[in-house]
Parts: structure tokens; sequence; C-alpha cells
């Protein structure tokens, strides 16, 4: 499970944001609600241990990850933290099963092509496979970054904005398929999103409350 | 250790795919790079390879002596066989200098040029040549006289000339068709020299009086011609007779008048040097010097061109003179690639800093997913290099390609081979700067690319 206390974010021109406590259990979902501007990239990144915290701990299974140095950080999000970014970005000279198989050689894990396209399957896009990551649709891309999230069998995903970008059907499906997922490799789910068709359906909320953004100058 | 394969095999095929996702770039970069490496490299093969025949073939001579004309003329025509002669000079005039009782003269070879086989050279001399050249047999022996020939191996090779093969000379030097002295005796291979890599091996080498023989049969076969054109013109209804005919390809009718006279003539003075015939000509004489440093010999060349008709000149100051003409040529090339090459590093640093432009999401999102700043850093330093060398095989294939093209042109115009596949040294120092250029070019795109703050990449839009 994860979990982030106290958590505060100071940017470069001194303005500090602090956040609600989080947790959530392995196997479960949490939706991270926030108006734009609430600061909501920032946490995600906080927690994908993009950026350091000023202040607060977060901690997987025990472990406080913000005392981890960058080169341990590093291996630790390769491999255990998948992320499912607002826009699906690749590397763009490489295939769809190469990018999977990129995730796992940059966590430093060993390249397993037949458990990509295992996965790929599970995604219902294995026939996308060897085709360059150019030629495929938003809602195809969406699946394979979600893929490439899952690669690695991570503890906890985070996604941004997962469905922002999508349609009513495809939005669900997106949603279904991260739920499922996540369940069936009992990963944490942490969902960025200030998109209320997600609200009705994934019961654990947070609000990252506006109040609880204070702005002083240094 | 497959560790280790994997990575580098990562490396490469990353570093290509993404080279090859942008191939205008790409191609741009590299025919920028193999036109500098390329005429760099072509520049060295041709300068190489001359400056070896210009040394090979100084074999120790001292003095070139011939008739007046451009020194430097006569230099490459008699020594390296790739002009015509200034002239004749006559052997009363060369007669000193071939006289073995000359206190500063230790060796003097008299060559006669004028005719030519297939567009080899007939050089009628004497045996010291070989010596000259360092030459030695590989097949036969001396010719002794007559029209015996002493081949090179080169021309062997070309011409297909094998051991007691006869043929017939042409006028001139140069194998165009309908020059042969028809009327002359044919010349027998006696003897095949080894190669020597030196000028030797393209030439076709006889007695002086095998020379002599040819051009005088030549000139009365013309003069006997000429009175039988005249006598067919004047004559023409008799001549159904029949004799005219006959006559005109009938060998004997010269032999009775001009040769049999001649031959004769020459067998009974063999024991007299041929260099004290009066009125025959020879065009020059390759002279080494009994001692060096002697003062008299040192001065010799200017007492010729000051005091005689004849010319003298130092082939190693002609050759000097005529690689410091070409040398400025050469430089202003070699200037010419160095801008190539300086404009193609910054050719790899434009692209490679456009690209990250396009790229710096993928990037972030590399870092993001466990690749360190090193890795990111890296992949952009090899980027550039495999640029470079690419650049770098392209343009050898360039040059060395190009180089047997010229090979081809100047074999067929002055006979000498040119090594269109051998590699030097050089090269390969240049593929390490090469690759250098390529690795300074792509510095600062791989510093900007591992330093960018990945949370503000993947935060933009």
């Amino acid at each position: 499970m994860i979990e982030a206390r106290s958590l505060e974010y100071t940017y470069s021109g001194g303005v500090r944001l602090s956040y609600p406590d989080i947790s959530c259990q392995r196997g479960t979902s949490c939706l991270l609600l926030g108006a734009s501007g609430s600061g909501k990239t920032t946490l995600l990144h906080m927690l994908a241990g993009i950026l350091s915290p000023s202040k607060g701990s977060i901690h997987f299974d025990g472990k406080d990850v913000v005392q981890f140095s960058k080169t341990e950080m590093n291996s630790f999000r390769g491999k255990e933290i998948g992320i499912v970014f607002q826009r699906p970005h690749f590397v763009h000279a490489l295939t769809v099963i190469e990018n999977l198989c990129l995730a796992q050689r940059l966590a430093g894990l060993p390249v397993d092509k037949a458990q990509a396209l295992t996965l790929l399957t599970r995604l219902n896009i294995a026939e996308k496979a060897s085709v360059s990551v150019k030629a495929l649709s938003q809602g195809e891309k969406q699946r394979v970054a979600i893929a490439r999230a899952l690669i690695n069998g991570p503890s906890l995903i985070l996604a941004d904005e997962p469905t922002s970008a999508l349609d009513d059907a495809n939005a669900k499906e997106v949603l279904t398929l991260l739920e499922d997922v996540s369940k069936e490799s009992n990963a944490s789910l942490l969902i960025v999103t200030h998109d209320n068709r997600l609200t009705d359906v994934v019961k654990n909320q947070i609000t990252l409350d506006i109040q609880q953004v204070k702005t002083e100058r240094s | 250790m497959k560790g280790l394969n994997n990575f580098f095999y990562f490396f490469f095929s990353f570093t290509w795919k993404n080279l090859f996702s942008r191939p205008l770039n790409l191609l741009l970069n590299l025919v920028l790079f193999a036109l500098g490496v390329g005429l760099i490299s072509l520049l060295l093969l041709i300068n190489t390879q001359v400056t070896e025949k210009m040394e090979n073939n100084f074999a120790g001579i001292d003095l070139v002596i011939g008739a007046k004309g451009s020194p430097l003329q006569m230099v490459l025509c008699n020594m390296y066989h790739i002009d015509p002669p200034t002239g004749n000079i006559s052997t009363e005039n060369a007669r000193p200098f071939l006289n073995p009782d000359n206190p500063l003269i230790g060796k003097a070879v008299p060559l006669s040029i004028g005719d030519n086989y297939k567009g080899f050279r007939i050089v009628g001399t004497n045996d010291e040549i070989i010596d000259l050249y360092e030459a030695a047999f590989d097949k036969g022996k001396m010719w002794n006289g007559g029209t015996e020939v002493v081949i090179g191996s080169r021309t062997a090779e070309d011409t297909g000339l094998k051991l007691g093969d006869r043929f017939k000379s042409s006028h001139g030097l140069s194998s165009d068709i309908g020059m042969e002295h028809d009327d002359a005796a044919d010349f027998i291979v006696v003897g095949i020299l080894k190669k020597t890599n030196s000028v030797i091996d393209q030439l076709i080498l006889c007695d002086t009086r095998a020379v002599w023989a040819v051009h005088d049969h030549d000139h009365g076969a013309e003069e006997d011609h000429e009175g039988e054109d005249h006598e067919g013109h004047d004559h023409e209804g008799y001549d159904h007779e029949g004799d005219d005919h006959e006559g005109h390809d009938h060998e004997g009718h010269d032999h009775e008048g001009h040769d049999h006279e001649g031959h004769d003539h020459s067998e009974k003075i063999a024991e007299k040097p041929f260099w004290e015939e009066d009125g025959q000509e020879i065009t020059a004489l390759l002279v080494q010097f009994r001692n060096k440093k002697n003062f008299r010999a040192l001065n010799l060349g200017r007492n010729i061109n000051e005091n005689t008709d004849l010319m003298a000149a130092n082939p190693a100051y002609e050759v000097l003179k005529l690689q410091g003409n070409i040398g400025i040529g050469v430089d202003m090339m070699r200037i010419i690639a160095l801008i190539i090459v300086f404009v193609s590093a910054l050719s790899v640093f434009f692209s490679l800093v456009n690209s990250l432009k396009e790229r710096k999401y993928e990037l972030a999102l590399m870092r993001s997913m466990g690749a360190s700043r090193l890795l990111v850093f890296g992949l952009i330093m090899i980027e550039g290099a495999f640029i470079a060398l690419l650049g770098y095989g392209l343009g050898l294939l360039l040059s060395h390609g190009g180089m047997s093209v010229f090979a081809d042109m100047l074999e067929a115009e002055y006979r000498y081979g040119f090594e269109a596949w051998r590699f030097l040294k050089e090269e390969a120092y240049m593929l390490f700067a090469v690759i250098l250029i390529g690795l300074v070019a792509a510095v600062v795109p791989a510093i900007m690319a591992s330093t960018s703050d990945i949370s503000t990449t993947l935060s933009e839009e």
C-alpha cells in the first residue's frame, strides 16, 4: 500500500502547496480530485519520485521513499511505479512492443517479449504489437500507455487525467481496464483527475481542496 | 557478459532506429561527413601514391641530360615516362658522358624514346638500366642485340606478351591505330623482369641500335612508298602488269635497297660501342655521378646548360618544384575539406539540438521509466558518434571508389597503376578524429537532454 503524510511542495517562486494525507491499499483504487491549478500534477510527480516534497513522507509498504537517493529512486520508480500520463507519449522511433520492452530494460529488468505480448493480448491490442506507435489511434495509444505502466508489475499505478481526451465510451472502458488490471496485479491505483464521469464509478475519493492550498511569500 | 552484450545491442539498435526515424536529417549529415572525409582521404591516397611513384623512380639518378626545352618535361619524359621528349641529342654530343673513362660519371644510361607497343613505351638503352632500377629477371635473359626486347612485369601482364612472342612497334607514344612500323622487323621478347614498383615495370627495353634500325628502316620504307606511289600515279596504265604491287609489298625490295646494307653495316661494327657511331640520335641520358659530393660533378649540370647545346636537369630539384606547385592545390583542397568537416560537425550539432525539441518529452518519459541522466547523455553522444562513423564509412567508400575510377583513367593515360583499395594508416587516425568530432558536436545537446527537468517537461502540454 501507499501512504503519503503531510506532503508539502514549495515552488521556486516561493509558493507552497500542502496536500491532504493519501492512503491507498493494494488492489484498490482511489481518485484524487481537484480543479486545474490545484497542484494535481505536482502531487503525482511527488508520488512518482520525479519531484521531491519539501516536507512530509511517502511510504511504500512501509519504506519511506522520500529518503531515497536519486539513483535509488530512478530504479525504484522503474520497477514499482507505473505511470499513465495525460497524453500518451512514446519513443516514436520504436514499435508498440519495442516501447514496452524499453520500459523493461530501463527499469533494469530482463527483456521479456512474451510477457509484453501477453499483456497486449489482455488489453486487446496484440495485433498492433509490431506497429509503429505513430500509427496508433488515440484509444489505442491510451491502451498501450496502460500496458507500458503495467509491464513491470508495479505496486502503484499513477494515472494523470487518463480519460480527459476520451469520449464517454472510451473513458469508461479505460477506467474499467485500469481498475481490472490493477486488481489483477494487486497494485494500488491512484487516478488524478477532474473528470466528473469517474466520480460516480470510483468510491474512494480524496479531494484536493483549494482551501488547503496556502500561498505564502517568503 | 550477456547483459553487457544486450546493453550494447540496445544502444546500437536504439540509436539506429532514432536516427532512421529522421532520414532526411541523417542523409544531410552523412553526405556532409562523407564529403569531408572522402576529400581528405582521396587527397591522402593520391598524395601518398604519387609521392611513392616519384620516389621509387628516383633510382639514384643525379642528372638527366637531353635536348634543350623544359627541364621538368625532360625529367617527366625520361624518368617517369609521362611526357613526350624535349627532342633528341646527337651521339656526338652524348659521347663524352657515355665514355666509361669520364672521371665524374659513374653510370650513364642512354634512352631512345619514340615508339610504343599498345601504349607501352619502347626504350632503346643498354643493359645498365637493369641495375639502375635494381630489376631482376623473372623469365628469360638479357637481349643480345638485334630486335630482342626485355619487358617489364606490367607490360607483360597487360599486353599478354610472353617469351618468344613477336610484335611490331608503333610510332609515337600512345597506341594510335595506323602508326605501326609495318615494314620493320618484328621485336622478339627474350626476357621478362620481376616487379620492381618502379617505372621499368611498364617499359619495353631493347638495345639502342634496335630503335635506330626500326627508324632507319622506316625512313627507307617511307621513301620507297613515296617513290612507288609516284610511279603508280605516273604509270597508271601499266598497273595491270602487277610488278607494282609485288614491289610495294615485298620486303625483298627494301632489303636489296637499304636494309641489307644496314644489317651488314651494324654487324661489321658490332665491336664498336653504339655511342661511337656518328650521325645517330638518342633522347636522353640518365646519369649517376661517380662521387655525389664531387664539386665538379655538382657543377656538371650548370656547365652543360651554359656551355653546350644540351640541357641537364637535377630530377630531385625538378620533382620538388613540381610537388611544390601541386602542393598549393592540395593545400587548398585540404582547407576546403576541413571546412566541410567543420560544417558537418555544425550540422550534426544543429540536427541533434533540433531533434531534442521533438524528443524532449520522450527523453523525459524514458527518465521517468528509470533511465539515468548518464544513460540519456550517453544515448545522445552515441548518436553523434554514430553519424560520424557512418559518414566516415561512406566517405572512405567515396574516396576509394573515386580513386578506382581515377586509377583507371591514369592507367589508360600514363600506364601508371594506382591501388584504389589500399588503406592508409592516416585513414585509421582519421577514424578517431571523426568520431571525436561527432562526440564533440553531441556534447552540448547531450548535456541539454540529460539535465532537462523531467517534471516540467512532462507537465507541458
